[in-house]
């Protein structure tokens, strides 16, 4: 099974982990920032797609990984666009409308502790 | 009088241009670049969202610059000689004022943060004693915005926003005009509800999904532009019809409050006609001057998301119908609470927001771990806008400004005097925050106004407040454009180009309705 992370940050090194145990697993990552956590903590040695998934990208990037099932992990800081107001909204709205118009499963992944989707 | 006036203008000057100074920190958020590598044979998406390269400099070294900037500034103004005709308590509150100014524009930490800090510099300053500052936190328009907050939750929860916004486009039958008019107007409706950029936060995403049908990069890149604007500018708008529209409106509510009877319907009776003199005007401007390379999107996937989605469910339509309850009881409340003889403010407009919420949550439809994601941080801008103005009041700070500002409002005939008012409002709320705004100049113009017999205090302090709502030029001026400055999706050189055209056209429009509405005496 080839899962899709979007999101190499707090919340996707901990999903990365976890699947990483099943190795008949496909883990791919994709993460716009040129070193997020999961590479920092050396849970992936790279990201695979160095991109920010919007839906504009969502098409393209389908083409290119053609995953069986996507896991949205993008916290807010992840997006790396900074702490303007609304940015947190933006980002729950961006992972909402993903979901919607994907044409493969999305799961939305909720930090641990924090606001489930 | 002329020398302080020159002093007080020096000062003016000084304080915009280290407002400015914070665009230095746009110029120098570099993007990483495009990447046009493999897939050769395939056309590259267009790219938003793409992360700021990370500064080099330490951002704890960043962050105390900052803080030293904001003191050294407060500092400076304190140790300047004491004006005449000002007591010392009422420099300190001066030096209040230059500290909230720097603090929000300087953002040495996040701005709800920085928002905290005013009343603890108050106390510091020793211009109001902890109850003071932290009163105005208290007011019942606070609970107003935050619950308008907690309902964009609810609609954004159970997806009636996007709804909505769905059905907007499938009304527009792919023409782009129809489009952007029809996405306008349902920010517009709800930002006239809600808060405006959590309104503007759930419509981009809608947006980006409407030009991802436009295969070219270039010409998505357009559309995506140009929707995204008309949803900002009317999220903005949309603002100005209520009280709790926006930051600055709830301010300039608090102080007219304290003055007189002032409802809810009090604010839409002049805020109403001014949005629909001004959505117009703002999607002309759009379709004239923003180019657009697209006449038509394909609306079929919309129309697929609409039957997926099926017809609205019973807790939709139980929500719609509270909103409109709610509005109902907002605009009727101050004529059927006499009428009733209901408990007083029974009615008003914040208890009626909370009794929807508690409707709303009684019913399951929102819950504490909803309420928890909104942005509380607004709750502490407008608590601290309030507070610098009360304490620039308390310590005659206001009357000072009054003595010094009065001659250039009473001495022009009321046109030239709205024009001054209206332009400089408008200006400088992209470089300022406009509850900061609100704070300091509302004070000033209820004080103006009860002086002199010729005006009126509502022709001063109504253009002034819906004039900060034309902050369109810098990611600096609202939430709705910093939002915008940091997905990308619009540049900063587009942003002040059209914004600051916008803002003119806008600004002389607004100046024409008060002074229209002040020769025919309906204010």
């Amino acid at each position: 099974m080839r899962i899709l992370v979007v999101g190499a940050g707090e919340t996707g090194c901990h999903v990365i982990k976890q699947l990483k145990k099943n190795p008949k697993t496909k883990v791919i990552t994709l993460d716009p920032r040129d070193e997020p956590e999961a590479v920092r903590l050396g849970i992936v040695s790279s990201i695979d797609i160095k991109e920010a998934l919007t839906p504009l990208t969502l098409e393209y990037v389908l083409k290119k990984t053609r995953p069986d099932l996507i896991l949205l992990t993008t916290e807010t800081q992840d997006l790396g666009i900074g702490h303007a107001p609304g940015v947190s909204l933006l980002n729950r709205s961006l992972r909402e409308e993903l979901s919607a118009i994907a044409e493969v499963p999305v799961i939305n992944v909720a930090p641990a502790g924090k606001k489930g989707y | 009088m002329v020398s302080q006036l020159l002093i007080f203008i020096f000062r003016l000057c000084l304080g915009v241009a280290l407002c400015l100074a914070t665009l230095l920190k746009h110029v120098f958020k570099y993007r990483t670049k495009r990447k046009r590598k493999s897939f050769a044979d395939e056309v590259e998406p267009l790219r938003v969202f793409l992360p700021r390269l990370r500064w080099t400099f330490d951002r704890k070294w960043a962050i105390l610059i900052r803080f030293a900037g904001v003191v050294i500034i407060t500092g400076t103004t304190l140790m300047l000689p004491l004006p005449g005709g000002l007591t010392s308590h009422g420099y300190r509150a001066i030096g209040l004022l230059v500290f909230t100014a720097s603090i929000l524009a300087l953002d040495p930490v996040s701005l709800p943060i920085s928002a905290l800090m005013v009343p603890l510099m108050a106390v510091i300053l020793g211009v109001g004693t902890a109850t003071q500052a932290f009163e105005p936190f208290s007011r019942p328009v606070v609970f107003l915005i935050l619950a308008s907050l907690f309902l964009a939750e609810v609609l954004r929860k159970h997806g009636l926003t996007r709804r909505l916004a769905l059905a907007s486009i499938l009304l527009s039958h792919g023409n782009v005009k129809r489009l952007l008019l029809n996405l306008m107007g349902i920010a517009a409706l709800f930002s006239m509800w809600v808060e405006n950029t959590a309104t503007a936060a759930v419509l981009i995403p809608v947006a980006l999904s409407v030009s991802r049908r436009v295969s070219d990069p270039d010409e998505a890149k357009s559309l995506l532009s140009w929707l995204v604007l008309g949803i900002a500018y009317s999220a903005s708008l949309g603002g100005m019809v209520t009280i709790m529209g926006s930051a600055s409106n709830a301010v300039a509510s608090g102080f007219l409050a304290q003055l007189r009877p002032w409802s809810f319907i009090d604010w839409m009776y002049y805020g109403l006609p001014a949005f629909i003199l001004l959505f117009p005007l703002t999607f002309w401007f759009l379709i004239r001057f923003v180019p657009i390379r697209v006449d038509r999107v394909d609306i079929e996937p919309v129309k697929r998301e609409i039957q997926e989605m099926g017809s609205m469910k019973a807790s939709e339509r139980e929500i719609l119908v509270t909103l409109a309850v709610t509005a109902f009881f907002w605009i009727t409340g101050s004529f059927l609470e006499p009428l009733f003889r209901l408990p007083s403010t029974l009615l008003s407009s914040a208890v009626v927001a909370l009794m929807a919420v508690a409707y709303l949550a009684i019913r399951g439809l929102i819950n504490w771990e909803d309420l928890k994601g909104v942005n509380w941080g607004i709750y502490l801008i407008i608590g601290a806008g309030l507070t610098l103005g009360e304490t620039l009041t308390r310590n005659g700070t206001t009357e000072w400004f009054a003595k010094m500002i009065g001659p250039l409002i009473t001495q022009f005939p009321l046109y030239l005097s709205l024009l001054l008012l209206v332009f400089m409002a408008a200006l400088l709320t992209n470089v300022l925050n406009n509850t900061t705004i609100a704070a300091v100049f509302v004070p000033v113009l209820i004080s103006i106004g009860r002086s002199e017999p010729s005006l009126n205090v509502l022709q001063l302090v109504l253009p002034v407040t819906l004039a900060t709502t034309f902050g369109y030029s810098l990611p600096s001026a609202s939430g709705r454009m910093a939002l915008i400055a940091a997905s990308g999706i619009v540049s900063r050189g587009e942003m002040m180009r059209y914004g600051f055209w916008l803002t003119c056209l806008s600004a002389g429009l607004l100046t024409i309705f008060f002074y229209v509405l002040a020769v025919l005496n309906l204010i």
